[in-house]
């Protein structure tokens, strides 16, 4: 059985591979279908009033310094061979690698998204089950008019609306970035307490707009269980309530865990929103500046790093999904 | 003092079609010791009848009636007082009982966890009484680590009924415990039954549609038919004198074995509704016996000493 679990793993790892393969080549060939060229956001188009004059002779040699002229393959070549060593360019408007902006920016993501995703499985799971649970009471009548309603707020009006009451008009928390600038502090307390007092804001908008998916799914999930004969089996034997809750959320909880994985491409794009409301300096922001500022390189590096996070939590799922249920991939 | 006895039981459950009444005035008791089987089609209350006893349903249900257990009253029972009763002194082998246990759970853990709901035992004794368990249905207990979905439906069952004895229950209480196995599989699940009801020196309610599977292990056989027990007896009075047109039919809807085939006699008409209340006998409608006292008046409730809930018995005598 666990030789049958190991080739699962393997089987699911060369496919989430070969996904990530194809999302490196839609990302190197999409802008070279594009109309224009790298040239002409340089020295404009014909109309253009930029001073910049440029002849044919020049242009063939800044076209062969950049291997521009090269065959198609042979550039799709070098684009993977770079990206293998980290070389995902330099960006137009910072001047600087590509990667080292992206390293910079991910820590803030993964701590805000991260906490977000924790508190949002976390409640969600909870107020799910007792709400499948205790289904046609009051609190889950209750919690079924209250999450999709959180659900419906869009993100950024949640934020301005948060940054209002929360950071202008009682003054709770700052009202935007990751840290104070050019702060002393005190001792790594005083540091932690900084940052965490920045995360509170976006990380329980993030949250807000996270958990009514997991509810429901884990609501309707938990409700299917309920009409299992394992359950009325486990209450003829005498279990304690707890007990049971827990035989119900072991068997709901590998497609809440598939799916919440799924979701979290959504959860990229909420943060992009939830981190330009907050100026908060992690990828989304970045993906958002860039584009104002057709930084294409930092762009498609952006890109490129968020599908291997989004592709890497899925494997993960996976694996978690077979050894939590060993049937899984045996069909 | 019998060790089970249910007395003037009605049982409606209300929902949006409306109230049904699923159990009207039921006495049935078990006395220590004894194997009763509880007999009727699908839909005519076996099954409500066990969940009530064993509080399982309270789901927008009415009951009136007393249950009482091993001399107290268990309906309206405190909901932790019910629940150290559930499992430990009445065991339930339920129905569909091949899905029973949680399919991702190894059965160490399901046999672990209803042990410790009711007990204060050591890891160790733990151990020994799963081992016990499995070795009296006939399963290696080196198994106990796997999970249900490696064991057939047979084997399944079978480790059901050693969870439903765990802890040497004075009564269980076996839902269709052979619906869904094969015929051989059936013979070796009710002989099983009957073996460890002997060993274990329990009582045991066996609920089934099918009289003649279950009729070689009981004592007594209640018939029920829409909510009601229209006969009782012993199961030599029922198998070979039934006095009740409906269990006339029923013996008389069996395939007889080993010989000529013949036109198998069902029931015709279909059950009545449990929306229904209704003011004569239930079973007339499909009753090719019936004369004029049953249009006006309802037949005798089968209690105390009256033990066939028939116009006809009356007449009889």
């Amino acid at each position: 059985m666990d030789r049958k679990r190991s080739g699962h793993i393997i089987s699911r790892g060369l496919e989430y591979a070969i996904t990530f393969f194809l999302i490196l080549a839609i990302n190197f060939f999409l802008p070279r279908v594009m109309p224009g060229g790298p040239l002409l956001s340089i020295t404009g188009s014909q109309g253009s009033d930029l001073p910049v004059v440029i002849d044919e002779e020049m242009k063939y040699k800044l076209m062969d310094y950049y291997h521009l002229n090269d065959p198609l393959h042979i550039q799709f070549i070098h684009y993977i061979s770079d990206a293998f060593h980290f070389d995902l360019g330099h960006s137009i408007f910072y001047n600087v690698p590509v990667v080292d902006i992206l390293i910079g920016r991910l820590p803030w993501t993964i701590l805000l998204m991260g906490t977000a995703l924790l508190l949002s499985t976390t409640f969600g799971i909870m107020t799910g089950l007792e709400s499948a649970w205790r289904r046609g009471g009051k609190l889950d009548h209750a919690l079924l008019v209250i999450m999709p309603f959180f659900r419906s707020i869009p993100a950024f009006f949640l934020g301005a609306i948060m940054i209002f009451v929360f950071g202008y008009k009682t003054g709770w928390f700052p009202t935007s970035g990751a840290i104070t600038p050019y702060m002393d502090y005190a001792g790594p307390i005083d540091h932690a307490m900084d940052i965490l007092s920045h995360l509170t804001l976006p990380m329980l908008c993030l949250t807000a707009f996270e958990m009514p998916g997991t509810y429901l799914l884990v609501r309707n999930v938990c409700v299917q269980q309920l009409g299992k004969p394992y359950v009325l089996m486990a209450e003829s034997r005498g279990l304690k309530e707890r007990t049971i809750k827990k035989h119900i959320l072991i068997n709901s909880i590998v497609p809440v865990i598939n799916q919440i994985a799924a979701m979290l491409g959504f959860m990229v794009a909420g943060a992009v929103f939830i981190e330009t409301v907050f100026s908060y300096p992690g990828m989304g922001m970045l993906v958002y500046n860039s584009f104002i500022e057709r930084d294409y390189p930092v762009l498609q590096g952006a890109f490129i790093f968020m599908s291997l996070v989004v592709l890497a939590c899925n494997y993960a799922a996976d694996i978690a999904c077979s050894f939590i249920d060993g049937r899984a991939g045996q069909e | 003092m019998p060790l089970l006895d249910v007395k003037e039981l009605s049982v409606n459950f209300s929902t949006k079609e409306g109230v049904h009444h699923v159990l009207k005035n039921v006495d049935l008791n078990i006395n220590k010791g004894e194997i009763v089987g509880l007999i009727g089609e699908s839909g005519s209350g076996k099954s409500t009848l066990a969940m009530t006893v064993l509080d399982i349903n309270s789901r927008n249900r009415e009951m009136s009636g007393n249950i009482s257990f091993m001399e107290e009253r268990i309906d309206n029972l405190k909901k932790e007082r019910m629940r150290n009763i559930r499992g430990k002194h009445i065991g339930s082998v339920p129905q569909s009982s091949m899905n029973a246990l949680d399919p991702l759970v190894k059965i160490r853990s399901q046999f672990f966890e209803t042990i410790k709901a009711h007990t204060d035992m050591s890891r160790q004794e733990m151990l020994s009484l799963t081992a016990r368990s499995l070795e009296m249905v006939g399963i290696d207990p080196l198994r106990m680590n796997s999970c249900p979905y490696e064991f057939s439906g047979g084997q399944r069952q079978r480790i059901m009924i050693a969870l439903s004895m765990l802890l040497s229950p004075e009564l269980i209480i076996a839902d269709e415990p052979t619906t869904a196995l094969d015929a051989t599989v059936q013979l070796k699940i009710t002989t099983l039954l009957k073996d460890v009801v002997q060993q274990k020196n329990t009582s045991m309610l066996v609920i089934s549609h099918d009289l003649h599977t279950i009729s070689r292990i009981c004592d007594r056989i209640y018939i029920m038919y829409a909510g009601r027990i229209v006969e009782t007896g012993t199961r030599d009075e029922i198998l070979n004198d039934p006095v009740h047109p409906y269990t006339q039919k029923l013996l008389a809807s069996r395939l007889p074995l080993m010989c000529e085939p013949v036109r198998v006699k069902g029931i015709s008409g279909t059950p009545p509704s449990t929306l229904k209340k209704y003011e004569v006998c239930e079973f007339m409608e499909r009753c090719d016996k019936v004369s004029d006292i049953c249009r006006t008046v309802r037949p005798p409730e089968c209690t105390g000493n009256v033990k066939v809930a028939c116009h006809m018995e009356c007449h009889l005598e």
